[in-house]
């Protein structure tokens, strides 16, 4: 298919990622987002430190930046995020994600999420965040019974320190096997004063312990676009979560002959200004038109195709006269009539954040 | 006595036996099949059954000699005959090693004397304060005006004055709390009476006191909706000396007493009238549903009517009292009042509940000596005492077991929803060009679509303008655009007032569909607890449309919802033509289905009669109705017997070219399977019958899964989260806890156990007693583990090995032979294994041919009183596929040769005219008819013979037959509502009833002696936690944890061994005299492996809570780990012996 061909899938999967950064970011509001963080530590050297990053000096600095930039938000519990840009440096480097074989020296961009909960409660939080996250990678799921918690492997690890756990969450895809999408480690904290927080209760100063969770961006980006795939439907449809799809909305204008019409371009151009203007992500192009019916339905499918899960049809000869439009879905390939007048708000709450 | 000869003596008593017992003396001769070196310890019975060890026998049965007489040996060669005829080969087992244990010595010269005289000191001081409340035939005068006083309140006899005080000053009161249901489940008020005065308690809530202690932020329990109670809410009644509470319910009342939920027990106890009631004159279900009912008693019902009632205050106290009924108006005002209404009514709701504190005692006077006649052994009120003491201790994990469940259950709900949601997309799809019409199970669904119309433009009539937003803020172009097209804004004024939802959606898919809100508002969400989304949001696994959406299919076939006869699936018997015009897609089901051989008959012999069943419209004038019918049950008959499957059939055939046939249902072909996807169905038939017609559909067994897991939580939630949490404030736990209780919120759970809930005087509770084991796929089914010892604390306990059927069995020895095991069911029970198949249920499984589980259920079933119909219907139930013949040639050949044969035997008066041998029911019958007489006038009470169990049955009836039938260890006598009262009519009446009853009373007679000896081997020393069924579970410190153990492994050999001497056998076997191992645990499990993984507990009590296994502990090891053999040692046990 010609239409397909020419999508510019890096572009459209770095768009995607940028979404689902952005839903990490929203989740778990208490956080204190300190920014961006480059490593020149390569990811393989990251990759031991699963339950030694408490001893790491950039650990130890988020820790007081928390203390300085957020004074209020540095008692127990609390969160902060951060995200990790590192390179990896063999080819073989991501062993757990047996799906994806990473580049050579490809940037991997790490999403990591620190907890510091009262000590006495670390599993009982260990299971709440286990099961959250859980039901966060389930929501943007085409299926949802995909993912699945998985103890952590290295059991020998563990034995050796008491008071430490670990699991992965999964996204698993049959036969061809699964996708670690994130990390979640509990991990106790060195007796050292400056580890010391105070309770949000009690105020009472006490040793935390931390519940660490990564999410590799890019890989945790295959697994969701795979996941569009890998629905078992009989259309080619590419079921993208709304969220985080990026494009949310398409418009197509039908003529009425073959001979363009002016007004229906000018309602079409009108029609994407508003939708633009309410922050709905809307193709470059901005809209499509369809001068024969056998077109719409190519056009329709390379919509769906691009996981884009509304399309607003316009027909020239009644929404130019009263103003009636078609809304199709693409995951139930029916379209309901609604009225210009309905936008942009019908639309805002059907992407309204949950 | 030959084996004939005893038939003879089928009503007399056990006594008989005795004379069999030895006299002579000579030596034994040593077991040779014994591999073991002979040791002096090591003895076996005439069926070569190992008994228990010389010296446990001599402290035992003191009196009592193992020699065999000639003769006794000569009978036992016929028995053992018989054990071989059923395939049973003595000489199969092995011994196990002799136990060495010092008993504290009897008191009495045997074990029947000495449980009567440990239990008559146990119950002593409470008969002491009982004896005088139901002596007193007037109670202290009621005062004319209740004192609105927070706490305790006394009334003087003389003058009412009131006087604040402590708590009640006699030990022994009568009882009644009073609860406020709206406000929570701690009480408001309380009256009680006691020989000298009257008291009342009033809740610091109601008169507005602040409570003594300031409220203390519950510890781990934040972020909780969930009521959390403190100590200070409740009733105290004073500690020290032992109390005694009587009531009604009572356990309602206890569980709202203060000193109840301290670790330390206080040494209260308990009087139900409600139980006392339930013994002397208890139903059955079906008595309970005549009782009920408001139709006119038959005539053979109204004799048991006089003698029973339902088990409210109100019906127990017209039954034993009569007068006046109680009025229970105002009770309306605790259950759906205020706490204001009922400040402002408080002397009448005191004179109320006094009022029922009266009544309670005018029963208690009645109803104690009724029941201290019927049950006159101290063995069964010291029992029901102490199984009125339940205490569950509970900590913080309580609560996480609850948030973690209710989790469990939202996240699998949604797991379930999303994926019905997307199935109801992706049908969606099946609008475009009508392509639902081929589908299995979309195609009656209403795929009717609504249009969005404008109004019609009124004439000579402006369009209001809609106003736009901020001009200001857009460019030119943009300015132009909005301008342009404002006339199409200004037209929403013609959209209709009520706009339709999703136009251009099929109706079934908009009804899972909610409107969105209006307007569009960041703030709005906040404020929402579940904003709305798109799509079908309002589905769930309940709905009728779930099945349809997963494609379920029955057998192969498609499922289908037939009103009236709920869900079934459609089985084709004839392809369509074009002439007819079908709804239903039959090409597409043939497609699927062939047509089945059955249903292909039907359809060849279509020109015959056959359509004048399936068209009754037409038929009906032709036919007399009645032929019609019964034409229709021939077809019906003939197709059934062709068809194979579990599907029901109700006659029912769609668009003429499909049967429908209902899904079977647990109860029986005349229910209806509401939803398939519901707990009772799932568990019975999910095993390969349901699945999904559509291969693509992952979902289908995932959301059967997930259903599957709800289901446990679903039923038990309610139940589980009223149970009433007191959580202990640190300076009421034990100085050692106090440091835990920084981190850990301690508590207690009073379980609101009726001791004596049913007619066998059984323990009824609706949460811990019906509590199943934890299952993998259940949500929420750890929760018998949430019972958690505190630190320094272990649970102890133990099940009885396979309780009832020993009791069974050993009745029937002992009434046969007067030999443990002489019976084939005796011997199979006590040395029957089930590693080389010679246990009772893998020798029924061989002789039906099912699997041993299935025979378990089969063997238990008839035990207790199923008849053979049942066992065919438990047939099919296991093996959907086996046909009615098949299933009743098997449960016949069953009963054959475990039942055995029912034989008659002629009276005495009849030996002349016919001859004396055993004559079947069916000549019984005809004999009897032909002399014009009943067979109970010409024939004994018939008896069963040759079969494995036949003796126990024989025993049984005998019993249960009896004018005043008594169980054979306690002799407590049946419910007055069961009892023939010398009425041979009645005998046959209730039967099955009466002789489940011998067992399972006997079982409760067994618990209430184990209660005894715990509590005379431990004192103080152990808590009682809860028993239900053959399970016994202790509190007691951690260092007497292992004491605790061995004192449950004594018990079980005291309890047997009085058992065994009540009737009439003077030993007992090796193999039941002590628990297969008792559990020293620090939680309440089945086993103290379980790691009770579940959805909701998915790392297990080891990781997920931190529980280490606990430890499982044999005789020996008991011995061990106790330090030491004899019991004389314990500190406590000296100090008792130098007392008596």
């Amino acid at each position: 298919n010609e239409g397909i061909s020419s999508i510019e899938l890096l572009e459209h999967g770095a768009a995607y990622a940028q979404r689902l950064r952005e839903q990490w970011l929203n989740m778990r509001q208490l956080a204190a987002n300190l920014g961006s963080v480059s490593s020149k530590e390569f990811l393989d050297q990251q990759k031991q430190q699963r339950f030694s990053f408490v001893h790491s000096q950039q650990f130890q600095k988020h820790l007081q930046q928390l203390r300085q930039a957020y004074p209020s938000k540095a008692k127990c519990p609390t969160l902060l995020k951060y995200q990790l840009n590192c390179a990896t440096n063999s080819s073989s480097a991501s062993s757990s994600n047996s799906i994806f074989k990473q580049q050579q020296n490809a940037n991997v961009t790490r999403l990591i999420t620190d907890f510091f909960v009262e000590p006495h409660r670390g599993l009982e939080h260990f299971y709440n965040v286990q099961r959250e996250s859980k039901i966060w990678w389930m929501r943007y799921s085409s299926n949802p019974s995909r993912y699945s918690i998985v103890p952590y492997t290295s059991q020998a690890e563990l034995e050796q320190m008491q008071g430490y756990q670990a699991i992965d969450i999964k996204a698993g895809f049959g036969e061809a096997g699964d996708v670690t999408v994130e990390q979640l480690s509990l991990v106790p904290l060195p007796d050292e004063k400056h580890f010391h927080l105070p309770d949000g209760h009690t105020g009472q100063l006490q040793l935390p312990v931390v519940i660490r969770s990564i999410i590799e961006l890019e890989s945790a980006t295959c697994a969701l676009l795979l996941d569009g795939c890998d629905h078992g439907r009989e259309t080619h449809s590419l079921l993208l979560n709304r969220m985080l799809a990026p494009y949310q909305c398409s418009i197509a204008g039908i003529q009425k002959t073959e001979k363009s019409s002016p007004d229906l371009l000018d309602l079409c151009a009108h029609l994407m200004d508003v939708l633009q203007r309410s922050r709905l992500r809307l193709p470059a192009n901005g809209f499509d038109l369809i001068r024969q019916p056998a077109e719409l339905v190519q056009q329709l499918q390379l919509y769906d195709c691009l996981g884009v899960p509304y399309a607003l049809l316009l027909n020239e000869q009644q929404s130019l006269s009263n103003g009636l439009l078609q809304l199709r879905s693409r995951d139930t390939q029916l379209a309901e009539t609604i009225h210009i007048s309905d936008l942009p708000d019908y639309l805002l709450n059907i992407f309204r954040n949950y | 006595a030959t084996k004939a000869g005893r038939e003879h003596y089928a009503s007399s008593s056990v006594k008989i036996y005795r004379k069999l017992q030895p006299s002579t003396i000579k030596p034994k001769p040593k077991p040779k099949h014994v591999p073991q070196p002979a040791s002096n310890e090591y003895a076996e019975n005439l069926v070569k059954v190992q008994m228990i060890s010389q010296n446990l026998h001599g402290q035992l049965f003191p009196q009592a000699h193992r020699k065999y007489t000639e003769s006794e040996r000569a009978t036992a060669k016929l028995y053992n005959a018989e054990l071989l005829r059923h395939g049973i080969d003595v000489k199969s087992t092995t011994a196990v090693p002799d136990v060495q244990l010092k008993l504290p010595p009897l008191r009495g010269t045997n074990i029947e004397e000495h449980f009567h005289a440990i239990a008559k000191e146990q119950v002593a001081p409470y008969e002491a304060l009982l004896h005088p409340l139901v002596k007193c035939s007037k109670l202290p005068a009621k005062p004319k005006r209740w004192a609105f006083y927070a706490g305790w309140t006394a009334y003087d006899p003389e003058d009412g004055t009131a006087t604040p005080v402590a708590h009640p000053l006699e030990q022994g009161i009568i009882f009644d709390v009073e609860v406020c249901v709206r406000e929570g489940s701690t009480p408001v008020l309380a009256t009680a009476v006691s020989t000298e005065r009257w008291y009342c308690w009033v809740s610091p809530k109601l008169t507005k006191h602040r409570l003594s202690v300031p409220h203390v932020e519950p510890i781990d329990v934040a972020q909780s909706d969930r009521p959390h109670y403190m100590l200070d809410e409740l009733i105290p009644l004073g500690s020290g000396a032992p109390g005694l509470v009587v009531g009604h319910n009572v356990s309602y009342d206890r569980a709202r007493l203060l000193e109840q939920y301290l670790l330390e027990d206080t040494g209260t106890r308990f009087v139900d009238t409600m139980s006392l009631h339930m013994c002397v004159s208890g139903v059955t279900s079906y008595q309970r549903a005549m009782l009920k009912s408001k139709k006119e008693p038959a005539a053979e019902d109204l004799d048991w009517l006089e003698q029973s009632s339902l088990n409210s205050l109100v019906d127990v106290h017209r039954l034993y009292c009569g007068g006046e009924p109680l009025s229970k108006e105002p009770r309306n005002i605790f259950v759906e009042g205020t706490l204001e209404q009922v400040r402002q009514q408080f002397q009448s709701l005191v004179n109320y509940c006094a009022g029922d504190v009266e009544a309670t005692h005018r029963i208690l006077t009645v109803l104690y000596p009724l029941y201290a006649e019927r049950f006159p052994h101290p063995v069964t009120l010291a029992g029901m005492l102490e199984m009125g003491s339940a205490y569950l201790p509970v900590n913080s994990n309580w609560e996480r077991y609850i948030r973690d469940a209710q989790l469990a259950y939202e996240d699998l709900n949604i797991e379930a929803k999303y994926h019905l949601g997307r199935r109801a997309e992706e049908a969606c799809a099946l609008l475009h060009d009508e392509q639902y019409r081929q589908h299995l199970w979309l195609w009656d669904e209403d795929w009717s679509v609504q249009q969005l119309k404008l109004k019609q433009l009124p004439k000579r009539k402006q369009l209001p303008t809609v106003p736009l937003q901020d001009e200001r803020q857009l460019n030119a172009e943009q300015r132009r655009l909005l301008q342009k097209f404002q006339h199409l804004y200004d037209q929403r004024a013609l959209l209709p007032a009520r706009r339709p939802l999703l136009p251009g959606y099929p109706q079934w898919y908009r009804k899972l569909c909610q409107k969105p809100p209006p307007d569009y508002s960041e703030e709005e969400l906040q404020q929402q607890d579940e904003p709305w989304t798109p799509g079908a949001s309002g589905i769930s696994t309940g709905m009728q449309i779930a099945p349809k959406l997963l494609s379920l299919c029955w057998e192969g076939y498609p499922l289908h919802y037939q009103k009236g006869h709920g869900w079934g699936f459609l089985v084709p018997f004839r392809s369509g033509d074009n002439s007819r015009q079908t709804d239903l897609p039959i090409e597409q089901l043939l497609e699927r289905c062939a047509i089945p051989e059955f249903a292909r008959l039907y359809a060849a012999a279509e020109n015959g009669d056959m359509a004048m069943d399936m068209l009754p419209g037409q038929v009906e004038e032709q036919l007399a109705k009645r032929q019609f019918f019964k034409k229709i049950s021939q077809r019906q008959q003939r197709l059934e017997e062709k068809y194979k499957g579990s599907g029901v059939w109700c006659n029912q055939v769609l668009e003429d070219c499909c049967f429908f046939l209902k899904l079977p249902h647990k109860n029986g072909p005349s229910f209806r399977v509401g939803n398939p996807l519901s707990k009772d169905f799932l568990n019975k038939f999910s095993e390969n019958a349901l699945s999904s017609g559509d291969p693509t559909c992952q979902a289908a067994s995932r959301v059967i899964e997930i259903a599957r897991m709800m289901s446990y939580w679903r039923n038990n939630r309610d139940r589980i989260l009223s149970q009433m949490v007191i959580w202990l404030p640190a300076q009421q736990l034990p100085a050692d806890l106090r440091s835990h209780a920084e981190r850990t919120a301690y508590g207690a759970i009073c379980p609101q156990v009726v001791v004596a809930g049913t007619l066998t005087r059984r323990a009824m509770e609706s949460t811990w007693m019906t509590a199943s084991n934890s299952r993998a796929n259940r949500i929420g089914s750890e929760l018998r583990a949430m019972v958690q010892a505190p630190p320094g604390y272990k649970l102890v306990g133990a099940d009885v090995d396979s309780q009832e059927l020993w009791i069974a069995s050993v009745l029937g020895d002992a009434y046969a032979h007067g030999e443990h095991g002489a019976t084939p069911l005796g011997w199979m029970t006590l040395s029957g294994s089930k590693s080389n198949g010679s246990d009772m249920h893998s020798i029924t499984a061989k002789v039906v041919g099912i699997s041993r589980d299935h025979a378990k259920v089969l063997n238990y079933a008839r035990i207790y009183g199923a008849g053979q119909q049942f066992a065919e219907t438990l047939l099919q139930q296991f093996n959907p596929s086996l046909s009615a013949t098949e299933a009743k040639a098997k449960a016949m050949k069953m009963f054959g040769a475990t039942k055995g044969k029912r034989i008659y035997r002629l009276r005495e008066e009849f030996h002349d005219e016919l001859e004396d041998r055993t004559y079947s029911g069916y000549e019984a019958k005809r004999l009897a008819l032909q002399r014009n007489r009943s067979i109970g006038e010409v024939f004994h009470r018939p008896s069963w013979q040759g079969g494995t169990e036949s003796a126990m049955f024989n025993r049984l009836e005998e019993i249960a037959t009896r004018e005043q039938p008594e169980t054979p260890f306690l002799g407590c006598r049946l419910s007055r509502a069961l009892e023939t009262r010398g009425d041979a009519d009645q005998e046959q009446r209730f039967l099955p009833t009466r002789v489940n009853w011998v067992v399972q009373s006997g079982a409760v007679d067994f618990l209430h002696l184990m209660l005894v000896s715990m509590r005379w081997l431990l004192g103080p020393h152990a808590r009682f936690c809860l028993s239900f069924h053959d399970e016994l579970r202790y509190l007691v410190k951690d260092e007497l944890a292992y004491k605790a153990a061995l004192a449950m492994h004594v018990t079980n050999l005291l309890t047997r061994s009085f058992c065994a001497s009540k009737i009439g056998l003077t030993d007992l076997p090796m193999s039941v005299a002590f628990f297969s191992s008792v559990e020293v645990d620090t939680v309440l499990r089945k086993e103290c492996t379980m790691d009770c993984q579940t959805p909701s507990n998915p790392h297990g009590l080891q990781i997920g809570y931190g529980i280490a296994p606990g430890q499982s502990l044999s005789i020996e090891q008991s011995i061990q780990k106790a330090e030491g053999h004899d019991l004389n040692q314990w500190p406590w046990l000296k100090r008792h012996e130098q007392l008596s």
